[in-house]
């Protein structure tokens, strides 16, 4: 223990000022060696933006999720573990300390304005980042859209609040990269849906199997029949996407149809579902991995190696994902071309083999039954009827939303739906999960237009001759019956208001808004 | 439909779609999307049977299509893939 934090009274706070990135260090005089202060330091250091510019070390705090580790594990050991943690909070430049009165003082009463977020640090000696939820705008890199929820932070007798996707380190004792990115997954769920109940990291591990695994079992890892158990377990409705492969002329496995499956992947993170990967690279020496993807950025321009493909995957420049070896939101490559633009180069989308959604209840109706939805029927049916874009310059995205989140959209842009659309929306009976297909031109896409959505029904069985509620362009708008045997359906004129084209509703994930 | 949908576009004059195209609708859905639909999700199923219990994917795969040639070879046939249960 260092001289300076032996004079920390227990419940104790600290106030580092971060005037430059190198001032992170002296975290090494204000921390116990048990909490590993030099790499944190440095991790901080090199991932941080300089928009922090000020940390309150809270001193003795009890984790909950260190403490399940503790009761279960780290308590039972010959070595004495410390049951305290300690927690960094991150604030920005107009953001004071006092230490006494006890209390932080910003420009206004909005504290939580001036607050990134938090790390609380494990006293594991190795692996000491444990739970952490922060700001995606202060970490170095990571642009785009982001899943996030709402944490509420209670600290000094503030209620403050932060945005943001949880995260740690794995234990690599009892818990490894594909528990952690569990447990990430499912607090997110139960801090954004009150149904979904909060487990800790401990009942992470034992979710895994039928039996309690004890002691060092679950550090030696877990399939993706684990991972789907756990999610099962806890809940929600997992589905697995595999890669599909097959065999080259000479005998050696290649990647096959990775347009349908990398739709799929973007169609369930475009809906707000972070989802765990599986993973296995050669820059990880092929050891296989878990990570979540939770974000993703648009380019301007469609690849051309893309072209034959109308879905908007060709359009992601960098996906964002929650590594366990990293602070989080970090940007991940989707080829071996542009590991040079982010920032993790040990593997890239290429190297993804399997992905896992945990869906909520209702959702029955899959991605791959909406992209031959559109692909097969839609399109080539209602192309002239709704005036769609020529293929060769046709873009489509689809998600999954609520039908609330689709009228609160309506409602919020009602002078560009035009009362008789909204009207229209309002008045559907649907079910509470809706898959939403938007079709745009390339030159649409490039101002947030688009010509055609349509709404179909989520909880639809894959065998529904017709799965579609409504669909619109401009000036027209179809609604089916959905209640009778065949196929029928009614059309409106809507009047809307001229000139004024319709946007994509991109409500599921927050912009990271980095800024320097 | 509910009723208060119907009345409502009944009040707005809709006015009911194109027959040709509402059967050229079912006919593609019926002959092309439904079964495209089936066949996908059930390939997915059999690779996700094969990946569940495979913490090494990579090599697994590498082993079956050896294994495979060499039965192809001794002109064996192959064996239904056990772990997929249905019904």
């Amino acid at each position: 223990m260092s001289e300076e934090s032996q004079e920390i009274t227990p419940g104790g706070y600290t106030w580092l000022q971060i005037d430059n990135q190198d001032d992170y260090e002296k975290l090494d005089g204000i921390l116990d060696v048990e909490f590993g202060p030099i790499a944190i330091a440095q991790e901080l250091k090199n991932n941080i933006s300089d928009v922090v510019s000020g940390v309150l070390v809270e001193h003795d705090y009890i984790d909950k999720d260190y403490r399940s580790t503790f009761y279960n594990f780290y308590a039972k050991m010959g070595r004495a573990y410390r049951q305290d943690c300690v927690r960094l909070h991150f604030f920005d430049k107009d953001v004071t300390f006092s230490e006494s009165p006890l209390e932080l003082r910003g420009p206004d009463s909005w504290l939580e304005h001036h607050y990134f977020g938090y790390v609380v640090l494990r006293p594991t000696i190795t692996a000491t980042f444990g739970r952490s939820l922060l700001s995606p705008r202060i970490r170095i890199g990571a642009r785009g859209n982001a899943i996030q929820a709402c944490h509420k932070v209670h600290l000094l007798g503030y209620k403050l609040s932060v945005w943001g996707f949880p995260s740690m380190a794995q234990h690599a004792d009892i818990s490894v990269c594909a528990h952690v990115s569990c447990w990430a997954i499912l607090r997110h769920y139960s801090e954004k849906y009150a149904q979904h109940r909060e487990l800790l990291v401990h009942d992470i591990t034992m979710l895994a199997k039928p039996f309690d695994p004890g002691g060092l079992t679950p550090s030696l890892g877990l399939n993706v029949y684990e991972a789907e158990r756990i999610f099962q377990a806890a809940g929600c409705y997992p589905v697995m996407i595999v890669r599909e492969w097959d065999e080259d002329e000479k005998g050696r496995q290649k990647w096959v149809n990775d347009g349908r499956f990398f739709a799929q992947l973007l169609s369930y993170l475009d809906s707000g579902f972070p989802l765990f990967v599986s993973l296995q690279s050669e820059g990880m020496d092929n050891e296989g991995h878990a990570i979540v993807l939770a974000g993703y950025e648009w380019r301007d321009e469609r690849e051309d190696s893309n072209r034959d493909n109308s879905h908007v995957w060709s359009l992601v420049s960098s996906l964002l994902a929650v590594d366990d070896n990293r602070l989080p939101y970090s940007t991940v490559g989707i080829g071996d071309g542009t590991k040079s633009e982010v920032e993790i180069e040990s593997y890239t989308a290429d190297d993804f083999d399997a992905f896992i959604v945990p869906l909520p209840d209702k959702i029955f109706y899959p991605a791959l039954a909406v992209e031959s939805f559109s692909r097969n029927t839609m399109y080539p049916i209602y192309k002239a009827v709704l005036n769609l874009p020529e293929e060769d310059t046709l873009l489509q995205r689809y998600f999954i939303t609520t039908v609330s989140a689709l009228r609160r959209f309506a409602r919020e842009n009602v002078s560009q739906f035009g009362d008789e659309l909204a009207d229209l929306l309002m008045h559907l009976k649907t079910t509470q999960f809706v898959w939403v297909i938007e079709y745009a031109s390339e030159e649409q896409w490039k101002k947030k237009h688009i010509t055609v959505r349509m709404v179909l029904d989520a909880s639809a069985s894959q065998k529904d001759e017709q799965p579609m509620w409504l669909c619109h362009n401009h000036n027209l708008a179809f609604v089916f019956d959905r209640s009778s045997g065949g196929i029928k359906g009614r059309k409106i004129q809507l009047r809307r208001p001229a000139d004024t084209p319709l946007t994509r509703m991109e409500t599921n994930l927050r912009p990271v808004k980095w800024y320097q | 439909m509910n009723s208060r949908l119907i009345s409502y576009l009944d009040k707005k004059g809709a006015k009911a779609l194109d027959d040709d195209v509402m059967e050229a609708y079912a006919t593609s859905m019926k002959e092309r999307t439904i079964p495209d639909i089936e066949k996908e999700v059930r390939k997915n199923e059999e690779r996700a049977a094969e990946r569940r219990f495979s913490p090494d994917s990579a090599s697994r795969r590498q082993k079956a299509i050896a294994g495979k040639k060499a039965k192809q070879a001794q002109g064996e046939e192959m064996a239904p893939n056990a772990a997929i249960i249905r019904n």
